[in-house]
């Protein structure tokens, strides 16, 4: 009989860790419970963008290289990333949702306010490099979208791209809601739904075709489908001949979303077991040997026993991780992470200070197995820990979310017997 | 040069109510204020109006003014005031002999004093701890500084009165023993402007002795630094007290959608507006008295401010220091033109004001009589005003935006929804500020940052604490072009960087997860971090 893992947390981290451990032949059990954070952030893969002192990054990889152990790429390593990154592309690409980037190269793309960021792997949808080969801009809005401003995208992009000649412009189309401004507010989720369907896209395109005039990119909010497929992308390649590029926005995450969809997509193809509203309490540990966790589903309470373990519930955002004055823990093995007891320490006193925030740091101590540490010390043998949960970075500031939820995700998945 | 009759030092509560007071009395008036109106103690206090019970058994004077002039300000300034009452509850820890002088001392003072049954108390406020021994209803409330401030020179304005924000009073001129004017300096382009006056009142709170001492005079001023805590949601209906002997950290005072509990006293500079850990610790211990779950509350932010105490006796410090004001008449120190108003309490700023006014009006040879308690601040919004409100605003953002705004204003951002519904956008969804609204505080001269525009609408201040409506604000005020929204970088971390100064001291639990997620948001998704070109 296989062998079992279950892994708790279904987020980015989590569901990628299935997939593989799944594609190895294990029986996989994914329990999970609200949203991670794929639903406000982007579905980019950032892998590493500034350094330290906040200079950017050109070649993540060879970056990665010089990382210290206590970095979780550091104890990854950067084989190990690498291989990730391209599994991940090459799943993308079998899924019809392909990925596009090279893990030696960062890539730049617009903001919601018309900066840019560095970013490593980007969805068909945000492609990076068509920037460079746009002769006219066009930054679309939608009226009645709350979240999103084409006039202020449109006037930093021209600030940010001062030796381009190319024109940048920017444009507001109307699509009819039910929901008038009476009602709930318009999100980039509703505009892509509307997409989806046929007479949302022919209104679409129609208002949008007169902006075309030689070689013209469209940049506007994730509304590029609400699925993650290229079909709409290709159709409006086909029918006007123009360049779409999304940017990364506010939340509701639309390119998340996509990213979530395809990935629980690949999951339950590999076979892998998706338990939803599953929330895990608990766990049952003897020397250092976690047999069964526990979850509290709203009919009774569950164990679920496995070989191994992979936790994937994510930082303070997805609650992996719980604070209080002074303290933070792991609530399913009570793993006490060690912080400071004066908060005055746990920040700087600005918040954008061009240094990593200590308290973005705290987490879950590990070593190059990603499994549980305290002072050196493991705690748990058969317990891997993975994405944002890892103590040893901070990806705001560095630019390395799900960078080092893939990859943890990858390197945990792997070293499974 | 600039010239008027009296200029005024510091735009609190203090200083406005002295604008408007001389103004309606026709004498020609300027006030300069450092920062925004309001930026000083005026906005980092309790918010309560005293019912003056707090105070009934040390010092009945300053009870029966309290009394007063909340009864005054209940009635003209209506759109600022909660309307609901005080509670002082005795717990077990209370001593027990306080109840009965207390309750003598507040009916020699005329204040009203109910008493509740526990039932009633607790059908009332099923938060409050079930260690209550005794309750009673006294008429506190709560008010809301910046728009009390705000509507204070709105009405200073229409008697001629005349406000210079963001300049810092850097001299004071005299000759021969005599004050003839001041030089302020522009906080941002350091421009420097003589202003000639015949009278200088500094009402600068804490600040007080500094300004004293730009006038080579010594004045006694305790800063005394008072932290507070505000709790993400109302956990009581009412102000509630603990009945015994002032202390710390005994009233909550919840106000909109928001509780604050205070305070501390602890000398420092007038500066000092940091706070620690361990007050919080402390204060939520006190605290516990009162809600027994007061640990399960999510705290939203902690902010602090100076009381600007004045001592004639150089050995006295924070709560023993009497709260009552003073105003010292510079001629004494030979100096004439001159005077220092500080003290008192946000509660009794008009009846200073009006003591201050009597005192300098017939110098200036002004007889008139003080009218500011008669009339109300601003005008009630036409009934027909309101009915149109009601079918256009979202939500009950309509009576919230009458109150922040006065009719005026109100009746233009009105129209400018009914003409583009879309201009009906919720900005701020904690605090209900539309699109409209902000744009029209965004345009006016006094404003110069998203901070100020919160100041006057609430925008950020209330659950999200800035997350979500911070991308909409500067979205929103980029559109209008102002001069002072030229870099969006700036605006962003302007803004974001106050809201975080009150969530630092305080970052756990859910406070901690919003954090993540707006650092997602702003320097992840956003990088306003690097508004670099694209190719660096
Ligand atoms: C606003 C924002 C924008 C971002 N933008 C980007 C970006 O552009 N690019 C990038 O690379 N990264 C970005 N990131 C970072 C990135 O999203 C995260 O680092 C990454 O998603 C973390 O994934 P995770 O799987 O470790 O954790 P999460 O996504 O937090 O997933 C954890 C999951 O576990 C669940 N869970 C927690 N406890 C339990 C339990 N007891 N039982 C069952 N389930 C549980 C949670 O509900 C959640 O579903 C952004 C983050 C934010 C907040
Ligand atoms: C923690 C705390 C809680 C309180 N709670 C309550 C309460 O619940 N109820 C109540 O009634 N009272 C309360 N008070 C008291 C009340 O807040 C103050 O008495 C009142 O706000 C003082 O107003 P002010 O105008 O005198 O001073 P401020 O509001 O401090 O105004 C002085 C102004 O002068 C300006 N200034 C300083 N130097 C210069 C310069 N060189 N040039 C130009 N401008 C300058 C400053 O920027 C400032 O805005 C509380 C006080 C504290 C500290």
């Amino acid at each position: 009989m296989s062998k079992s893992v279950v892994i708790i947390g279904g987020g980015i981290s989590g569901l990628f860790a299935a997939c593989i451990c799944a594609k190895r032949g294990f029986k996989t059990t994914v329990l999970s419970y609200g949203q991670g954070a794929l639903a406000a952030a982007g579905g980019i893969i950032d892998v590493f963008g500034y350094d330290e002192k906040g200079k950017l990054i050109h070649d993540p990889l060879e970056h990665i290289n010089s990382l210290p152990s206590s970095h979780p790429y550091g104890k990854i390593g950067a084989e190990n990333v690498e291989a990730a990154l391209n599994t991940f592309l090459k799943l993308s690409a079998e899924a019809k949702y392909p990925y596009k980037g090279d893990v030696h190269k960062n890539q730049m793309v617009p903001t919601g306010i018309g900066t840019f960021k560095p970013t490593c792997l980007t969805p068909p949808t945000i492609d990076g490099d068509l920037i460079n080969h746009a002769d006219r801009i066009v930054v679309l809005g939608f009226k009645g979208l709350k979240d999103y401003f084409a006039d202020l995208i449109c006037e930093n992009l021209r600030r940010n791209l001062p030796k381009s000649s190319c024109e940048i412009l920017s444009t507001e189309i109307l699509l009819n809601f039910e929901s008038s401004s009476a009602c709930r507010d318009i999100s980039a989720l509703d505009i892509a739904r509307k997409l989806d369907t046929h007479v949302g896209y022919l209104n679409f395109r129609e208002q949008i075709k007169s902006y075309v005039k030689g070689k013209t990119l469209f940049i506007l909010p994730p509304v590029l489908s609400a699925s993650p497929s290229t079909d709409l992308l290709d159709l409006l390649d086909i029918e006007i001949n123009a360049k779409f590029i999304e940017v990364s926005a506010m939340p509701p995450s639309v390119t998340g979303y996509r990213t979530e969809l395809m990935l629980k997509n690949i999951a339950e193809k590999l076979g892998v077991e998706i338990i939803e509203k599953a929330h895990v309490f608990a766990s049952e540990v003897k020397d250092k040997h976690c047999s069964y966790v526990m979850t509290q589903g709203f009919d009774r309470i569950r164990k679920y026993s496995a070989d191994h373990f992979i936790l994937a519930s994510g930082g303070v955002f997805g609650n992996g991780l719980v604070t209080q004055m002074g303290r933070m823990y792991e609530p399913i093995f009570n793993i006490e992470i060690d912080v400071p007891k004066n908060q005055q320490e746990w920040s700087h006193q600005y918040l954008f200070t061009g240094r990593p925030q200590p308290f973005a740091t705290y987490g879950i101590e590990t070593d190059n197995t990603l499994r549980p540490t305290n002072k050196g010390q493991l705690l748990l043998d058969n317990v891997y820990v993975v994405g944002r949960a890892l103590a040893g970075y901070d990806f705001c500031f560095e630019k390395s979310g799900n960078g080092v939820a893939i990859c943890s995700a990858y390197h945990a998945a792997s070293l499974l017997e | 040069m600039l010239s008027t009759e009296v200029v005024i030092i510091g735009g609190g509560a203090t200083g406005a109510g002295i604008l408007r007071d001389l103004s309606m009395r026709g004498i020609q008036a300027i006030l300069v204020e450092r920062g925004d109106l309001g930026c000083g103690t005026s906005s980092r206090f309790h918010g309560l109006l005293h019912s003056g019970a707090r105070y009934a058994v040390k010092d009945k004077h300053a009870a029966v003014e309290c009394i007063e002039e909340n009864t005054i300000l209940r009635r003209i300034g209506k759109h600022c005031v909660e309307p609901i009452n005080s509670i002082f509850i005795r717990t077990k820890e209370d001593d027990e002999s306080y109840e009965e002088k207390w309750l003598k001392a507040c009916l020699d003072a005329g204040i009203s004093t109910k008493a509740l049954s526990l039932n009633e108390l607790f059908s009332l406020e099923p938060n409050v701890s079930r260690n209550v021994q005794s309750a009673y209803m006294c008429p506190g409330a709560a008010i809301d500084s910046f728009r009390l401030l705000w509507q204070i020179f709105d009405s200073a304005k229409r008697y001629g009165g005349k406000t210079i924000t963001y300049h810092n009073v850097v001299s004071i001129d005299s000759s021969s023993g005599r004050v003839h004017g001041v030089t302020i300096e522009d906080v941002r382009t350091h421009e420097r402007k003589k202003i000639a006056c015949s009278y200088l009142i500094s009402a600068a709170g804490p600040w007080c002795g500094e300004i004293a001492a730009k006038a080579g005079l010594s004045l006694k001023v305790i800063p005394s630094k008072g932290s507070l805590i505000a709790f993400n949601h109302r956990i009581c209906h009412n102000v509630i007290h603990r009945l015994h002997k002032p202390a710390d950290a005994d009233i909550f005072v919840p106000h909109g959608t928001v509780t604050i509990l205070g305070t501390t006293s602890i000398n420092s500079s007038p500066d000092d507006n940091s706070t620690s850990q361990e007050e919080v610790k402390s204060m939520l211990e006190i605290g516990k008295a009162t809600f027994e779950n007061i640990y399960d509350y999510r705290i939203l932010r902690v902010f602090a401010g100076c009381r600007p105490l004045y001592s004639a006796d150089e050995n006295v410090s924070g709560r023993n220091a009497s709260r009552d004001f003073v105003a010292i008449d510079h001629e004494k120190d030979g100096l004439s033109g001159f005077m220092s108003v500080c003290g008192g309490k946000f509660t009794t700023h008009r009846l200073m004001a009006q003591k201050v006014c009597d005192i300098v009006a017939p110098k200036l040879g002004c007889q008139k009589h003080c009218q500011t308690a008669e009339i109300p601040l601003i005008e009630e919004p036409s009934s027909d005003l309101i009915n149109r409100a009601k079918k256009v605003f979202p939500s009950y953002s309509s009576r919230l935006c009458q109150d922040r705004q006065g009719p005026e204003r109100f009746a233009k951002i009105l129209s400018n929804i009914e003409q583009n519904p879309n201009q009906g956008e919720l900005i701020c969804e904690c605090e209900n500020v539309t699109k409209a609204e902000i744009e029209s505080v965004a345009l006016e001269p006094t404003t110069h940052s998203i901070s100020d525009v919160r100041r006057r609408t609430r925008l950020g201040m209330g659950t999200c604490q800035g997350t979500f409506c911070t991308y909409r604000a500067v979205g929103t005020v980029k559109r209008l072009k102002c001069d002072w929204a030229e870099d969006t970088s700036s605006l962003f971390k302007e803004f974001l960087e106050a809201r975080w100064k009150g969530i630092r001291p305080v970052m756990w639990g859910n406070q901690m997860r919003d954090v993540e997620l707006a650092r997602g948001i702003y320097e992840v998704s956003l990088n306003i971090n690097h508004e670099g070109e694209k190719d660096e």
